[in-house]
């Protein structure tokens, strides 16, 4: 059984150094490459690799950005590449992750591999979910921005769906449903969670089970006293129960 | 399509709205407050003095250091306000000194009249004064002129109440003091002033020391991003295998650059022409390491080829451009890089992306300028600001190509290669 690898780069050169650095390794099968962080996401949801190497710093979408986008699909284990010593690789060391500085040396990169390839055997035919990896993107230094892209799996498909798309959010059981201009998308996560990876100044929580886009409310009417329902440009509506002086805060400061 | 949105920088200051006294200032109704408690003080003082000494009961002695002292809680503030208004400087004394002798035979005049007309009412002048028989209180009819026990008769008598002589002595007496209290205050506003000014100036010499301590930092560290220097060491790595004379060339290319960011430090300007040079080095790297997906135009004019330029001031931007216009998508861009004369004395260099996101939306379009703005193009902003302070355009604009604009112009001087 060969490990499934993708190769994550923005420079062709860079994936190319990887390639030939893996051409002699039996074990491994290239599965593919991407150039950016939204061919990436894509890529790692359909090919489901079992390892990566990826590229922290992209364009658009960074490494990191890439792995939370996918992290309830699939969370391959990671090698990561820098071309210099950030701020994530202090986050690197501390969670145990290999990670190479580029340009980095033969010996440097068959003890990476080796690292992985061990951990994948211990991990078995499971497919479980890299915990290094979750940890790091649960990582609250690393993890502070707001979440870009969601990966999604839409039947046989797989949807890059960018948050700057999102009109509202409904909650139902453990999954919710993103509702953008271009059609509805399931993902599998809780709202509260969702909520948290959501930018609190373009996104606000109207009751337990929503979460709407300030900037694509209409209006707000009262139903009766203290319970209001809100309009969205896309005349979509739903109740607001928590706070009105909160949301008018809101809609007045955000951008 | 977004709005174009421009940000023309010629001299204003982002720090212009800030208060520019280094001390902070108290408002206006927290300095009536102070005065007041000032002047309330002092009268306390003086009363506590009369009383103590037994010339006067504890009630009396506040009420007579209240005459004195109280009108100035009301005309402090006007006092000192008036002195803000009327600096007197060597260049405004003419007029401000006399304005002030006014103002303070006005103050003076004003004091006088609203207490004696409040003391006339409430008969406290002829009422108990410092000295002879006030302790015993008086409550007796109307005041004549003359008091009639014979130890007053003793005192210099003031003379009758409504001649011209008397009203003259009551001033004169008012003026005794108010007078010196007027120019104190003024003196105090204008010391107040002084050290205002003076913290301010420090804050200011500061600021502009961090700032150009930081400009530099910042120079260096654009000039030799780390993250493109290790990246190109790992392009050239893979290069080595591929295709060895690219290797070759990007190592010659690497060197030059290195070189002139080396020199850059003792050097501080170039022609145009060694500028351009430098900066068809650096994107040759980094069209190899982006391949089909960076195209570089360029659009020099050859009469500007001998132009004083500030070194490596244009790699910083062409980096800026290819980093946030071009690599963000998958389809190629283009820089165009553009120089021409504008006009006899100002030169004008242009620097276009096709833009990262043609479909973007108008409000992300905006949005992304903003987060453009905070980058690399602080730095060339404050180096520009220093090497030409209020004679050069620094300016953002949506390019015609799609992507972003950056427009410099600068003072046209030639210089020899």
């Amino acid at each position: 059984m060969k490990i499934r690898t993708l190769i994550v780069d923005d420079e062709a050169p860079a994936r190319a150094r990887i390639r030939r650095m893996l051409t002699d390794e039996r074990d491994i099968e290239i599965v593919g490459e991407a150039a950016n962080g939204d061919d990436a996401i894509r890529t790692i949801g359909e090919l489901r690799p079992q390892l990566l190497f990826l590229d922290v710093q992209m364009p658009a979408s960074d490494g990191i950005a890439v792995l939370r986008a996918v992290r309830d699909e699939w969370l391959p284990c990671t090698i990561f590449t820098t071309a210099f010593a950030e701020h994530a690789v202090t986050a690197f060391e501390l969670h145990a992750l290999d990670y190479l500085l580029k340009p980095y040396s033969r010996e440097r990169f068959a003890s990476a591999l080796g690292r992985a390839r061990e951990k994948l055997r211990a991990a078995g035919e499971t497919h479980e979910p890299d915990s290094r990896v979750a940890e790091l993107i649960d990582d609250k230094k690393i993890a502070n921005q707001p979440v870009e892209r969601f990966l999604v799996r839409d039947n046989e498909r797989y949807v890059v769906v960018r948050t700057s798309d999102i009109e509202s959010v409904e909650a139902a059981a453990n999954y919710v449903v993103l509702h953008t201009r271009s059609g509805n998308h399931v993902l599998r996560r809780t709202l509260s969670t969702l909520e948290t990876e959501l930018d609190p100044n373009q996104f606000f929580r109207l009751n337990r089970s929503c979460i709407v886009r300030l900037s694509a409310i209409r209006e707000i009417q009262t139903l009766t006293a203290g319970e209001f329902v809100v309009f969205l440009q896309s005349s979509a509506k739903f109740t607001l129960t928590r706070g009105l002086r909160e949301l008018q805060e809101k809609l007045r400061t955000a951008k | 399509m977004a709005p174009p949105i421009s940000k023309p920088v010629t001299s204003s200051r982002e720090n212009d709205n800030e208060p520019d006294d280094g001390t902070k200032r108290f408002s206006p109704l927290t300095r009536f407050a102070l005065l007041a408690a000032l002047w309330l003080g002092v009268s306390a003082a003086f009363a506590f003095q009369v009383s103590a000494i037994g010339f006067a009961p504890w009630s009396r002695a506040i009420i007579f250091a209240l005459f004195d002292w109280g009108p100035w809680i009301i005309f402090s503030p006007i006092v000192l306000m008036l002195a803000d208004r009327l600096p007197i400087s060597q260049k405004t004394w003419r007029w401000a000194v006399p304005a002030h002798l006014v103002a303070c035979i006005l103050v003076v005049a004003l004091i006088e009249t609203t207490m004696s007309t409040l003391s006339l009412r409430r008969e406290f002048f002829r009422g108990p004064r410092p000295g002879g028989e006030m302790r015993q209180e008086r409550r007796g009819p109307p005041p004549d002129d003359r008091p009639n026990d014979p130890e007053m008769r003793d005192l210099p008598r003031p003379p009758p109440f409504d001649s011209v002589h008397f009203l003259w002595f009551r001033f004169a007496d008012r003026a005794r003091f108010a007078v010196p209290i007027y120019w104190m205050l003024v003196a105090a506003a204008h010391a107040m002033a002084q050290q205002r000014r003076s913290a301010a100036r420090e804050r200011r010499a500061l600021r502009a020391e961090a700032l150009l301590a930081e400009a530099r930092l910042m120079a260096l560290q654009a000039q030799l991003n780390p993250h493109f220097l290790f990246n190109t060491l790992n392009t050239i790595t893979q290069l080595v295998y591929d295709n060895p004379e690219g290797a070759e060339e990007m190592i010659t290319s690497l060197s030059e650059l290195l070189r002139a960011v080396l020199a850059a430090q003792n050097r501080r300007e170039v022609t145009l022409d060694e500028e351009i040079e430098l900066l068809e080095r650096y994107c040759a790297i980094q069209k190899v390491r982006f391949a089909d997906r960076l195209n570089i135009s360029y659009d020099i004019d050859p009469a500007a080829a001998n132009i004083a330029v500030p070194t490596l001031l244009l790699q910083p931007l062409a980096e800026n451009a290819i980093k946030h216009g071009i690599t963000p998508d998958r389809s190629p861009g283009t820089v165009c890089i553009r120089a021409h004369i504008k006009s006899q004395n100002v030169l004008r260099i242009e620097i276009a992306d096709t833009g990262g996101q043609p479909n973007g939306a108008p409000d992300e379009a905006g949005r992304k300028l903003e987060f453009r703005e905070g980058v690399g193009l602080t730095n060339t902003r404050a180096r520009l600001e220093t090497l030409y302070p209020g004679r050069h355009v620094f300016a953002l604009e949506r390019a015609a190509e799609g992507g972003v604009l950056v427009r410099i112009e600068i003072p046209l001087r030639r210089i020899s290669a």
